[in-house]
């Protein structure tokens, strides 16, 4: 009856004088794998973004988040006119990602996505762009 | 014995051309004979009985490929097929430039024997002087009454029509010579239907080589029976041989069809260039697969003994190499000009013959990889057999022979990046 | 028949089939690149080789080779599935793959085809093309360096477009797909090229980058131009319709469409849609709720159906559903017959012709009918400009089975250049006339058919044809009385013979007397109630046949188009009733039908756009386009064929079947029709030629539908117009890239054709000293408008020609209606 209680105790100090894992967070800053599947971004080439629209990424898409329409530019070339991630719907499983014929899309170590208005979780071209 | 002769029966002189000339030799009586004495059937019982075969490479029976024609038909059409742009042959340009008027008359002959009105003769565009030496020939002949309405004052009616080409080698292909006729772009026609069935403009029409057509007076004059008594027994009479390359003595040399290519080599032509060795022959014009010096040792030639060493007697344009020659650049020569001569239409031919040339470009230039002869016989094969008329056939058998005969040659280009006979060759 | 073996499946095909056709009637497919079941084969991309057992050796072509008894095929070996892949390799090796950017990406044969091979990775590299990408119209971009050289873009524009805008340039690996000289193209515009192109090298620029090929709906519907009935597919995406889909089964046609119908989809989802209802409050129209735009319309159609005065113009541009409720709204509910559609002449050789003739309205033979005649009588060359696809059968029809083409016309055209085709240019307004002629050269020459005598009405009209003789009117008609003569000995002598007519707004010279002349003449020929024989009347909107089939026309005592305006005019119509008509420019006279609009108390106008009618209305409605609902259409060879909906209405905008439907029920007081399955029962159980048909008996295909036709002679008096001296004749019709007022809103024909002309020969340019694109005058007794000048071969001299879809040039300003209108022009 005793000994599993003396059991527990034993546990409860060792860890006392074992260092912390808990993360005093937002002071100190986890560190984030490099295959961390947080907000997406878009790549930059020649000061403009790679991506050509071809909308293989809102194909893919599970969760129907990503909203692409094309453009023609001056040169008569696609290009993503508008380009936008429902970060709300968004599962973060990283298809578009894996989609992309020319590289152009990346997810970022960055988690914190806390908004105050719904409509600031869809994040346009624009927020996407890499920086 | 002096051996038959069915063209190399004259001395070439000033105006040997001319028809006056020609009916000296005996001319137009073959066609007389005919028109007077014969029905077009016996004409064509002759020439079948002659076993004489094709002489633009295929070699296929002319007896048999005029019986395919149904003679019933309202229009029947003969083509005397004159664009001679295989490499290597110039057997042709020849017979027109001396003796336009055999041909004439053989034109009419078949035109006779298939009832014909209008007999089309496609000359090559870039014959200049065989092309004013046919004309001045037909406006001779019309002159007098050989060609045209009522010829010799029977009731045969005949017109030839002189057509020049634009330049294409591919136009020498029977179905893209029609179609260059018919005034479209030359694009080979899908077979069947065969142009015995289907041809210029929808109707029954025969093709021939003119070296075929050039034959026929004598067969008529002398019979069926005696042609067929000449050369080999499946491959019967005389046949011109365009010999080209490191002979001593290159030209045109008329032979009974089964004469050793040995002997035509190095005793008609007097020999290799600077006595070197024989490196290899091309036996048919440049689309024929190569031989190598040892494998002609018993060739003879008719279409029989050359099959059996692994070619083709073709067109019987027979280029020469001599040892020292590297085959890797000769083979680009060819390959540019098959490249060059693809129409485009089907896709085997168009892509393969274009990345033929730009690989064994790269080999020549020293930036061959391992693996480019695997690829390129890869494409050897999906060509052959595949492609809409016989241009790609052409142009991938001499790549699948050379790399599969001098493979060693190849390996050494790609690997050294340079020839191994490297530096012009001293003849 | 033949009998073969392929792929060990027994098959029995008739003589001339190619393996490809056979395989695909086992159920075999032949993988293809440049076939096509419409064009001649080519035989160039070789992908369809297959084995033949007793050629071996060779792998042969299936699409170019016609079968033998006991062929024994395999379609799929080892060696086979080599050397396509083979095939795919070399393709690709000049071939850009950009997949990503490539609009036909999804849609793409060679894309389809490399995946089915598993050609992952190239053994074979070279580098690719820089041809300079063609950007120079609109509406097709020509990227030469995804070209597969299939060869279909120039076999379709020769074959069945006849225009031949494309040719293979160069030679072997430097061939490509040129146009003349290389320049830009310049042509009909029709995309039956980007339509067969199997990769991404010809594109629809109005379409491009717009969406991915796996990303949209695709709805089945019938075009809403002209009365061809062409079926389409629509590509739908997010509630929008962004393209055309071609798709070589569909219709008689299978899938060619013209431009109309393949670039012209945009007024669906235009900026200029209306979206609300508008009322006029002080003077100017103003955005309102429908309640109270339909309280408004209700309670003024209430009070005018006490007086009497209401009057309602309907556009055959509607449903056949809804046309049904309209008229029952009118009769039921507001107890009048005042109602047309068309400005009661352009159907007028339909509900009045041939009704008189053969006893129903509607033409004597069927689209089908074209390919299978004889010879073909084309009254006026400009069948091809109304209908352009039946102008493709037409083309089909005399390059592959030798139909013998004669043209009587006023100008010359498209279809006067087809091989072998006959023209006979007559003055204009003579074409009565000279039908007359024609027929009374039957008489004369007892070439008449021994049953046409017991029809009734023969003696009649054998009499009234007194004075028709081709010596009396030759020299009216412009022709000599010998080429009548020829030209009916000809007609009668064939063993099918078709007559064809087209009609329309732009046509006022096409009458009753016209289609009736045609009609006794193929009575009298013995042509008629037979395949391939008869009289085909091409209506011209896309239910132009569907609303005289239904009666949308005054029959007993109600007042047509003409009494309408004038009644408006002279204040017996208070209240006007009109529903997609934009009779500002297309009815006659246009000064004539503003003065009668201004004059009417309450004009309600039902339309897509602000029309220039629209803008003069008190309230207007905004209604659905055809991609918006549900119904049937019946074309002008009598095909009656299912709408689908594709998209949920634009805007705030109400179907037309819903909104008659509402003041139906609160004008009636009856129960409303309940949806338009139920207009069509009742549709099926009123109209004759319709019974037994139900939704799903029309099923995708469409059911053309043969009504029973009973001959009479009509007498059918032609009148020469009375040419007046020093002016010219100008005839009004139908341009090519337009139908009626709504192709104004489409990019494809805005792009060709954005603004009316004035059409001159040679000649009468010289005279006038009149260039291309010069602005003229043209004056007539009714006024003036000022055109832009196009020098064409194609008028005769004296006669000039002007298409009247154009609203801010429009020909109603100096056409009043009459065959021919008599006009000066000047610098």
């Amino acid at each position: 009856m005793i000994k599993p209680l003396l059991q527990g105790l034993k546990i409860t100090l060792t860890h006392l004088f074992k260092k912390p894992v808990t993360l005093q967070y937002p002071t100190e800053r986890p560190q984030i794998e490099a295959r961390f599947r947080g907000l997406h971004a878009l790549k930059v080439a020649h000061s403009s973004a790679k991506c050509v629209a071809c909308y293989l990424c809102p194909t893919v898409c599970p969760a129907k988040c990503i909203t692409v329409e094309a453009g023609e530019d001056a040169q008569h070339n696609k290009y993503a006119e508008k380009y936008e991630i429902d970060m709300l719907r968004c599962i973060f499983c990283g298809y578009c990602v894996e989609a992309c014929p020319v590289d152009a899309l990346k997810m970022t170590g960055e988690f914190e996505l806390a908004n105050y208005k719904r409509s600031d979780f869809v994040f346009t071209k624009e927020r996407l762009l890499e920086k | 014995m002096t051996e038959p002769r069915v063209f190399f029966n004259f001395g070439i002189t000033d105006d040997s051309h001319t028809l006056s000339a020609y009916r000296g030799r005996g001319g137009y009586q073959a066609l007389e004979k005919a028109l007077r004495t014969m029905q077009p059937l016996d004409v064509e019982k002759e020439v079948t009985t002659s076993g004489l075969r094709g002489r633009g490479g295929a070699g296929f029976p002319t007896g048999s490929k005029w019986s395919f024609v149904d003679k019933k038909s309202p229009v029947v059409y003969l083509c005397c097929n004159a664009d001679e742009g295989e490499p290597g042959t110039f057997k042709d340009r020849w017979i027109f430039e001396h003796n336009s008027h055999q041909l004439v008359e053989g034109v009419l002959l078949a035109a006779y024997a298939l009832n014909v009105r209008h007999a089309f003769i496609y000359i090559r565009g870039e014959f200049d002087l065989s092309y004013r030496r046919l004309l001045l020939a037909l406006e001779e002949a019309r002159e007098a009454g050989l060609v045209g309405e009522r010829i010799l004052g029977t009731e045969f009616s005949c017109d030839i029509i002189v057509h020049q080409g634009g330049g294409a080698y591919v136009c020498g292909e029977e179905s893209s010579l029609l179609t260059s006729l018919e005034g479209f772009k030359g694009y080979p026609k899908n077979k069947p239907p065969f142009p015995a069935v289907k041809g210029l403009y929808q109707a029954p029409t025969v093709i021939n080589n003119v070296e075929t057509l050039a034959t026929i007076p004598w067969i008529i004059t002398h019979g069926g029976g005696a042609y067929a008594g000449i050369g080999a027994q499946n491959n019967t009479g005389t046949k011109l041989f365009g010999i080209s390359g490191h002979v001593n003595k290159p030209g045109i040399h008329e032979r009974p069809t089964g004469y050793p290519l040995k002997k035509i080599i190095f005793e008609d032509c007097g020999g290799i260039l600077g006595g070197k060795a024989l490196k290899a022959v091309i036996p048919g014009g440049s689309s024929t697969p190569v031989l190598k010096g040892f494998e002609i040792e018993n060739v003879t030639l008719d279409a029989e003994s050359v099959i059996k060493a692994g070619s083709m007697l073709g067109s019987g344009g027979i280029i020469v190499i001599a040892e020292g020659t590297c085959m890797v650049r000769l083979l680009q020569v060819l390959t540019r000009f098959y490249a060059h001569e693809s129409c485009g239409q089907c896709t085997p031919c168009r892509e393969g013959t274009a990345w033929m040339d730009k690989v064994i470009g790269r080999i020549v230039a020293g930036q061959g990889v391992k693996g480019d002869l695997e690829r390129l016989e890869a494409v050897t094969s999906g060509i052959m057999g595949n492609t809409v008329c016989a241009l790609g056939d052409a142009a991938s058998m001499p790549v699948a022979s050379f790399i599969k005969k001098f493979r060693d040659e190849f390996e050494y280009y790609i690997e050294h990046g340079r020839s191994m006979f490297d530096g012009r060759l001293e003849i | 028949m033949v009998n073969l073996t392929i792929d060990d499946k027994q098959v029995t095909v008739p003589k001339n089939t190619t393996i490809f056709d056979a395989a695909k009637a086992a159920g075999i497919r032949i993988p293809i690149l440049c076939h096509d079941k419409k064009l001649n084969p080519f035989g160039g991309c070789r992908m369809c080789l297959v084995e033949v057992e007793q050629m071996k050796g060779r792998q042969i072509p299936a699409c170019t080779t016609p079968v033998t008894e006991g062929m024994i095929v395999r379609t799929m070996t080892d060696e086979i599935a080599k050397a396509r892949k083979l095939v795919l390799e070399l393709l690709l090796l000049k071939h850009p793959v950009d997949c990503p950017v490539c609009d036909a990406a999804g849609d793409c044969d060679l894309q389809n085809l490399t995946y089915e091979y598993q050609v992952n990775s190239n053994r074979f590299t070279d580098e690719k093309f820089h041809h300079a990408i063609d950007y120079d119209n609109p509406l097709i971009e020509r990227d030469m360096n995804r070209c597969i050289h299939c060869g279909k873009c120039a076999r379709i524009c020769d074959e069945i477009v006849s225009f031949g805008a494309y040719t293979f340039i160069s030679r072997g690996i430097e061939a490509k797909m040129g146009t003349q000289f290389d320049g830009p193209l310049n042509c009909e515009f029709c995309g039956s090229c980007v339509s067969v192109c199997p990769v991404g090298a010809l594109l629809a620029r109005p379409f491009k980058f717009k969406a991915r090929w796996w990303a949209m709906d695709k709805v089945k519907s019938v075009c809403s131009y002209c009365g061809t009935g062409c079926q389409l597919t629509l590509g739908v995406k997010d509630n929008k319709v962004l393209t055309t889909i071609y798709d070589e089964n569909q219709g008689f046609h299978n899938g060619q469409l013209c431009t109309r119908g393949r670039f012209a989809y945009q007024f669906v989802n235009s900026d200029k849609r209306l979206t609300t209802p508008l009322m006029k409050k002080n003077g100017a129209l103003v955005e309102v709720t429908w309640d109270e735009a339909l309280n408004a319309v209700q309670q003024r159609l209430a009070s005018a159906k006490t007086a009497g005065d209401v009057a309602g113009l309907v556009t055959p541009r509607l449903t056949n559903e809804e046309l049904f409720v309209f008229k029952k709204l009118f009769k039921d509910g507001l107890g009048s017959e005042n109602y047309d559609h068309s400005a009661g002449y352009a159907h007028s050789a339909l509900s009045k012709g041939a009704v008189e003739s053969i006893g129903v309205a509607a033409s004597s033979a069927v689209i089908a009918d074209i390919q299978k005649t004889g010879l073909l009588l084309v009254v006026k060359s400009d069948a091809y400009e109304t209908h352009p696809v039946v102008g493709f059968e037409i083309n089909l029809g005399v390059k592959r089975k030798d139909v013998d083409l004669r043209i009587i016309s006023d100008k010359k055209g498209k279809l006067t250049k087809l091989p072998g085709a006959k023209t006979y240019l007559n003055i204009p307004g003579t074409e009565t006339l000279l039908v007359n002629a024609l027929a009374k050269t039957l008489v004369d020459e007892n070439l008449v058919d021994a049953a046409a005598a017991s029809i009734t009405g023969f003696e009649e009209w054998k009499k009234s044809l007194d004075g028709a003789a081709p010596e009396q009117v030759a020299g009216i008609c412009g022709l000599t009385a010998d080429e009548i003569k020829t030209l009916a000995r000809d007609y009668v002598k064939a063993e099918k013979a078709l007559l064809l007519l087209p009609l329309g707004l732009g046509y006022p010279g096409h009458t009753k007397e016209l289609a009736q002349a045609l009609f006794n003449l193929s009575f009298a020929a013995g042509k008629h109630g037979k395949e391939g024989c008869g009289v085909l009347l091409l209506a011209e909107k896309n239910n132009s046949q569907g609303a005289v089939d239904l009666g949308l026309y005054p029959v007993a005592g109600g007042k047509d188009a003409a009494a309408i305006i004038d009644g408006c005019a002279a204040g017996s119509i208070k209240t006007l009733y009109v529903a997609g008509e934009n009779l500002v420019v297309s009815y006659p006279n246009r000064k004539k039908v503003e003065a009668a609009l201004d004059k009417v108390d309450f004009l309600i106008v039902q339309d897509l756009f602000l029309s220039e009618t629209a803008a003069l209305a008190d309230v207007v409605l905004p209604a659905c386009s055809f991609a918006e609902k549900e119904g049937t259409f019946t074309s002008a060879g009598k095909a009656v064929q299912k709408v689908n909906r594709a998209i949920k209405p634009v805007g705030q905008a109400k179907s037309d079947f819903e909104i008659f439907n509402t003041l139906y029920v609160n004008l009636s007081g009856k129960p409303a029709v309940a949806d338009p399955k139920a207009a069509f029962a009742e549709i099926t159980a009123s109209v004759p030629a319709y019974a037994g048909l139900t939704y799903e008996t029309l099923g995708d295909a469409g059911v053309v539908v043969v009504p029973a036709m009973t001959p009479k002679f009509a007498v059918a008096p032609g009148a020469a117009p009375t040419a007046e001296v020093g002016k010219m004749a100008l005839v009004t019709g139908s341009a090519l890239y337009h139908c009626g007022t709504m192709s104004l809103y489409g990019e494809g024909p805005m792009h060709v054709c954005p603004a009316g002309y004035v059409e001159i020969g040679r000649e009468d340019a010289k005279r006038l000293t009149v260039q291309d694109d010069d602005l003229v005058t043209v004056t007539s007794a009714a006024g003036a408008v000022k055109l832009k000048v196009k020098v064409g071969s194609r008028m005769p001299e004296g006669v000039v020609f002007a298409p009247y879809h154009f609203a801010d040039q429009s020909v109603n300003s100096i056409a009043s209606g009459e065959s021919v209108t008599w006009v000066t022009i000047s610098k």
